[in-house]
């Protein structure tokens, strides 16, 4: 009676050890004499048995698809290669600005007064080109002149 | 000297041919210099354990294949992080294991009402559904204990390896892990 009172606890802990390990002596002694006076442990064991029976036959067996293989291998590309974009788009963007940059300088460049300087004493460099009677002398401009008269 | 090479790239291909483990090692080395080849021979070698457990895990064929999937590209993108080569076998799997684990939370946390669970019938297809039930009641971890050690066999040791985890946790998890799978097995049966 005492054994039953106060060994439940330590024979269930047993029942469950002994899927994975041996019992030593005078474990399996105590979970022997206590599985024969107490039938309530006796049940508790064989629905923890019959659970984890039940529990190993439904393990899953399983059905790989064909083009499984081909499927991981093209999404690693895929991944790689939008890696390799990631990995480069700094210097990519970085070599756009250094473009627009360069682009706009060579387009100051033209702009600049550098192209209508004047010596001193030359008066009014823009005006000779407008100035007709003396500085046109270009096909283009003569045609012009003649028509505008 | 040239009998000396000759013999020693025999004795490599020898190893490489009889020796599953060095094998391996030559593909990740290969692997890590983007050799695809050796990518799908890593592939065709691990997939079925890795389906097989993430099936177990999930419960979910197509979930499974999802998992061992993205598990694999993890792997291969994150080869620099493995210092050994010889522990890729190991890397993958654990890599598999905490994938799975991590969609079972989200799963969980998903069912916030959890149906009854209906008395069992018998048969081997509603046997799987009860199962399923069943493991859908049990936390992340437990659960992923539970299946490694009794649907894939593995031993404390590799459980813990998975799960990144002392020996100490794998024997105290399963321990409470056999104890709910049964009282829940109990009130679905109504032993
Ligand atoms: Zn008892």
């Amino acid at each position: 009676m005492n054994m039953r009172l106060f060994g439940c606890g330590k024979f269930r802990y047993l029942s469950i050890e002994k899927f994975d390990r041996q019992l030593t002596p005078k474990e399996d002694g105590f979970y022997r004499k206590h599985r024969e006076v107490c039938f309530t442990c006796l049940r508790h064991e064989q629905q923890g048995l019959n659970a984890m029976n039940l529990l190993n036959a439904a393990s899953m067996e399983p059905e790989i698809s064909e083009d499984f293989d081909a499927k991981v291998l093209a999404v690693y590309r895929k991944s790689r290669k939008r890696v390799a974009i990631t990995y480069w788009s700094p210097v990519f963007a970085g070599a756009a600005l250094a473009c627009l940059a360069l682009l706009a300088t060579l387009q100051l460049l033209a702009r600049s007064p550098i192209h209508t300087y004047q010596r001193p004493g030359d008066a009014g460099a823009d005006n000779r080109f407008y100035n007709q009677d003396q500085q046109a002398t270009t096909p283009n401009l003569i045609l012009h002149r003649e028509l505008t008269r | 000297m040239a009998l000396a090479a000759t013999s020693m790239i025999d004795a490599q291909s020898f190893v490489s041919v009889v020796d599953p483990a060095a094998q391996e090692r030559q593909w990740v080395v290969r692997c890590r210099k983007g050799d695809e080849t050796a990518l799908g021979f890593l592939i065709t070698r691990h997939r079925m354990r890795l389906i097989r457990t993430a099936s177990n895990l999930l419960r979910d064929r197509h979930e499974a294949e999802d998992v061992a999937q993205e598990a694999f590209l993890k792997a291969f993108r994150e080869l620099h992080k493995l210092r050994d080569d010889r522990a890729f076998s190991g890397y993958l799997y654990r890599i598999c294991v905490r994938l799975c684990m991590d969609r079972l939370r989200l799963k969980r946390a998903e069912i916030a009402e959890f149906d009854k669970v209906s008395p069992c019938e018998g048969g081997a297809i509603e046997n799987k559904v009860l199962i399923e039930k069943l493991l859908a009641q049990l936390p992340a971890e437990l659960r992923t204990t539970l299946v490694l050690r009794e649907m894939e066999q593995l031993s404390y040791e590799e459980v813990a390896e998975s799960m990144r985890v002392p020996i100490g946790t794998v024997r105290s998890r399963l321990h409470t892990a056999r104890e709910r799978f049964r009282k829940l097995w109990i009130e679905a049966v109504g032993e």
